[in-house]
């Protein structure tokens, strides 16, 4: 069991991790050769968790629907809409005029319905948050103001300066702390990728 | 209750019916607000203007449709620009909606002449993030041998040029962050930096903080950053459309946030001012 479960994945791990480290540094043309050749496999797995990730969707609301058929009119309507959609995208083709039907006038405005929302979220938490109770309070809700009216035309007409000011903080103050997150970021993915290649990273393989 | 109170709590459904109001009125009936110009979206503009006639750019559409609105408008505007300049395009996309939207935005390059499989085509979704964006750099045919209409890639006159990201002359993303997709650090890792391809950013509004270091840097050669970006291009390409219209509207809502922001503030300090005082009498 230990060696199907963590022996084999490490070493697995191991193998396609050192080969495209050494790819990416060195120009040998076998190794070069098997690192393009383990991406196109990412590409190919990608794809079958993309698949089980659709029959996971489907068992667990048909878990759903049979034991509480009166209570999952969500569960029913996402089935529905699944199978349809799956239905005419491997029959038609998606660019078929009734799947771009779905996509035009069913995802797209829904999509774009649900992450409007956050605007009236975003506004009215700012207003019950926003509050200048201490000195550093005090500056996130200046520079956040400024940083809003000077993104926007209306903005620049009420303050003139905002939009030079904004660009201040925006290529300044930002990239400065920015760029200390991004570094910090990258030294600690060097870290976990190396941990995971020599197997000391458990979690990603399923070992708590 | 006090005004001052009334004013820190005001009931949400009035913020939600102005907000509503704020969107709506300048959606319907636009003001026309005059955009200026930044430069972060000139740099884009000059260097796109740069390239040569004729030349092959990547761009991937790898965002979903909540962030549509911000990102379609900077590429129908970008499209304008390399249609005038008869620069080739090639789509790729790492969301599954994502060839859709490129499809819709290609209508741009379709009106100007261009040629399906020759001066322009969309090689669809692929999965697999980053690792398949470096195996497509190194190797487009090793991922894409059909285009997402079903087409034999290998047969397209516009893929005999390319063999591989070195071939292109722009790369550019048009992302709304790498959550279920390729992000921006990912394309900066596997064009700019693994190929030395000059590269360009669109993003959502709120993903600009995090990419403006790689324009101070000199790593990409532009960023577009939200709607107001997009506005920008259209004006800079003399083609107002969607963006522009939708400044409007962004702008008053942006403005009543700041107000209402403001107001509560000033109800806080009012309340506290009116409290001290209170406990100074007692």
């Amino acid at each position: 069991m230990h060696l199907a479960k963590r022996t084999i994945p490490v070493a697995i791990a191991f193998v396609c991790g050192i080969i495209q480290v050494v790819d990416y540094f060195f120009k040998i043309e076998s190794v070069n050769t098997w690192a393009q050749e383990i991406r196109s496999w990412v590409s190919i797995v990608a794809i079958f968790a993309l698949g089980l990730g659709a029959v996971n969707v489907l068992r667990v609301h048909l878990k759903k629907v049979r034991q509480a058929p009166s209570e999952s009119l969500n569960s029913i309507l996402l089935l529905i809409t699944f199978l349809v959609t799956i239905s005419i995208g491997l029959t038609a083709g998606q660019s078929s005029k009734p799947y771009k039907f779905i996509f035009d006038y069913i995802i797209v405005p829904t999509g774009s319905a649900i992450f409007s929302l956050l605007a009236f979220y975003i506004g009215t938490a700012a207003y019950r948050a926003f509050r200048a109770k201490n000195a550093e309070a005090a500056i996130l809700l200046v520079t956040g103001c400024i940083v809003m009216l000077g993104k926007v035309p209306l903005g620049e007409k009420i303050i003139p300066f905002a939009p030079k000011w904004t660009t201040w903080i925006m290529e300044v103050l930002n990239v400065g702390g920015q760029r200390g997150v991004m570094i910090a970021g990258a030294i600690g993915f060097v870290a976990v990728s190396l941990r995971i290649i020599i197997g000391l990273e458990r979690r990603t393989y399923g070992v708590d | 209750m006090t005004f001052f109170e009334k004013v820190q709590n005001l009931d949400k459904r009035v913020f939600y019916l102005l907000m509503a109001l704020a969107i709506a009125i300048p959606t319907i009936r636009p003001i026309g607000l005059p955009v200026t110009i930044t430069s972060p979206v000139k740099k884009t503009f000059d260097f796109v203007e740069s390239l040569p006639s004729g030349s092959v750019v990547v761009i991937g559409f790898d965002y979903e449709p909540g962030d549509e609105i911000e990102l379609s408008p900077q590429a129908k505007a970008l499209f304008v620009q390399l249609a005038r300049k008869k620069i080739k395009v090639v789509t790729i996309s790492s969301f599954p909606v994502g060839p859709m939207f490129a499809e819709e935005c290609l209508k741009v390059l379709k009106d100007a002449g261009y040629q399906y499989g020759v001066d322009y085509v969309n090689l669809g979704y692929y999965a697999g993030g980053e690792s398949t964006l470096a195996a497509f750099a190194k190797n487009p045919a090793s991922i894409f041998s059909k285009d997402w209409h079903g087409n034999d890639v290998a047969s397209m006159p516009i893929m005999k040029e390319i063999t591989g990201m070195k071939d292109f002359a722009m790369a550019m993303t048009l992302n709304d962050g790498p959550t279920g997709g390729t992000g921006t650090h990912e394309w900066v890792r596997q064009s700019v930096m693994a190929y030395g391809t000059p590269f360009i950013i669109g993003c959502t509004g709120v993903l600009a903080a995090n990419n403006m270091p790689y324009l101070d840097s000199g790593q990409v050669k532009g960023v577009l950053s939200g709607l107001r970006a997009a506005a920008e291009y259209e004006q800079l390409v003399g083609k107002l459309g969607d963006a522009t219209r939708g400044m409007d509207a962004q702008s008053i809502g942006h403005v009543l946030i700041v107000a209402f922001v403001l107001l509560g503030n000033l109800g806080m300090l009012a309340s506290r001012r009116r409290r001290s005082a209170g406990g100074e009498k007692k």
